[in-house]
């Protein structure tokens, strides 16, 4: 057989249908042919790839009313097959990701974005500083910012994030408990530049049913840049959150390069259900 | 507003929940091609910053309506994505610790979770009846002859069909990983 006729047996011999007989003579053939032998290769996790995924490297794409209702947890008997497509689809699962408002601009390119990761050691010890600023702020805060509830009943938890940058792409997450009143985000900021077209800068929280946003708006005045730091506390209320166990996504969307501490209280108000 | 309120751009600006979706869509798409599967690691920044550049870009209305809005898109993903490629060869050696971009050492279980996407973003480029064709012959388990039945063609076509399908998917998979997977030794 020629090397024309024996490649048509490749995708047969990915398959594993080729005849034994068949096999061993195309193999001999791969030992010597490395244009064969390397599309074997490049190919050979093909078949286990299709057949463990299944439908799901073939099926549509997510449109806007399912990425809806699997946000908000109403995919019912889609919800499978969703899940199984997000499991192995780059863009529906980028997209899934919490969106970012492109309302807010960031000046800096997206060439100086990628110097991010040159933090120095001071920098990162002033955050360490304002991380601690913070806690006592948020504890001071925490009362006032608690809504009319029931009188505590059990200890107040202070779970202390670690400072969130976006060079490490990394998004923030924590539960919150049904029950729960409020949960009071104190970001101390290691100076925001912000630019003078700059509106607002934002702190996406997200949670499986609600995205919320909240903006730390920009200074009142005509500077043509400014910089912003200090502690900025932020409450998100859960009242009105339908009871059950809440994944919040705390993402900070600053300058690029900017690091943003979030320390997060949860204040336990009541046990669950009240 | 500098673009009318019904256009996609206009209701972009107007913060319209659904038309972010659809440009998010299109961003997503151009940021996931093959050929920026290096920059895997970052997608989610660039997908954010793109998105961030194009509202500014609409803002300053540098975008004619009577042009292909998602040609633009793309145009911006695109002009990103490479300068972000330039740059990492620019500098492998300061992105390498921290980037696994640049990391080709990953394991194998790296390795298979790469294939999966990216097998499933280049059978999304693939043309439809190639994608058809594979899906019937690896999934459904169909022979060349049901093939050929279902395409109304000879076997013989079917079959030389299929490879070249084959060999497109690979040349696709090439362009996500240059310098190729196949310094790997695989034994029978």
């Amino acid at each position: 057989m020629t090397h024309e006729e024996l490649q048509l047996n490749l995708p047969d011999y990915l398959a594993g249908r080729l005849p034994a007989h068949e096999s061993r003579f195309l193999e001999a053939h791969l030992d010597t042919c490395e244009e064969c032998s390397n599309f074997v290769t490049d190919l050979r996790a093909l078949p286990d790839l299709i057949t463990l995924h299944g439908e799901a490297l073939f099926d549509e794409h997510l449109d806007h009313a399912m990425f809806e209702r699997l946000l908000g947890g109403a995919a019912g008997p889609e919800e499978e097959r969703l899940r199984r497509h997000l499991a192995v689809c780059a863009p529906c699962g980028l997209q899934l990701n919490p969106l970012a408002d492109p309302r807010v601009r960031r000046a800096e390119s997206v060439e100086n974005a990628h110097s991010r990761t040159r933090r120095s050691l001071p920098g990162i010890l002033k955050v360490s500083g304002l991380v601690a600023a913070g806690l006592i702020v948020g504890v001071l805060a925490a009362p006032l910012l608690k809504p009319p509830a029931p009188a505590r009943d059990g200890p107040i938890e202070l779970p202390v994030l670690q400072p969130v940058t976006r060079s490490a792409g990394r998004v923030t997450r924590i539960a919150v408990r049904a029950g729960q009143s409020a949960v009071v985000i104190a970001i101390p900021v290691d100076t925001l530049d912000m630019h003078a077209d700059d509106e607002r800068i934002l702190v996406q929280v997200t949670t499986a049913a609600h995205e919320v946003i909240y903006g730390l708006e920009k200074p009142a005045g005509e500077v043509r840049r400014t910089s912003v730091s200090g502690i900025l506390p932020l409450m998100l209320e859960s009242r009105h959150l339908p009871p059950g166990s809440y994944e919040v996504s705390i993402k900070p969307s600053t300058r690029a390069g900017e690091s943003i501490a979030v320390l997060l209280f949860e204040i336990v108000v009541g046990d669950e259900g009240d | 507003m500098p673009y009318s309120e019904d256009s996609l751009q206009g209701r972009l600006l107007a913060g319209d929940k659904e038309a972010l979706r659809q440009v998010s869509r299109w961003v997503a798409e151009s940021m996931t091609a093959a050929r920026f599967w290096r920059l895997r690691p970052e997608w989610q920044d660039l997908h954010q910053e793109a998105l961030l550049r194009l509202f500014e870009s609409l803002k300053r209305e540098r975008f004619r309506s009577d042009g292909e809005f998602k040609s633009y898109v793309q145009g911006i993903c695109r002009h990103m994505a490479l300068d972000r490629l330039a740059e990492l060869a620019r500098r492998p050696s300061a992105d390498m610790s921290n980037n696994p971009a640049g990391n080709r050492s990953a394991g194998d279980t790296e390795d298979l979770l790469i294939s999966e996407h990216l097998v499933r973003r280049i059978l999304d480029d693939s043309a439809m009846n190639c994608r058809e064709m594979i899906r019937a012959y690896f999934l459904e388990g169909m022979s060349y002859a049901e093939l050929a039945s279902k395409l109304d063609v000879p076997v013989g076509t079917a079959k030389s069909r299929l490879f070249r399908c084959l060999q497109c998917l690979r040349e696709s998979m090439a362009q996500a990983a240059p310098g190729p997977a196949r310094g790997k030794t695989t034994s029978q």
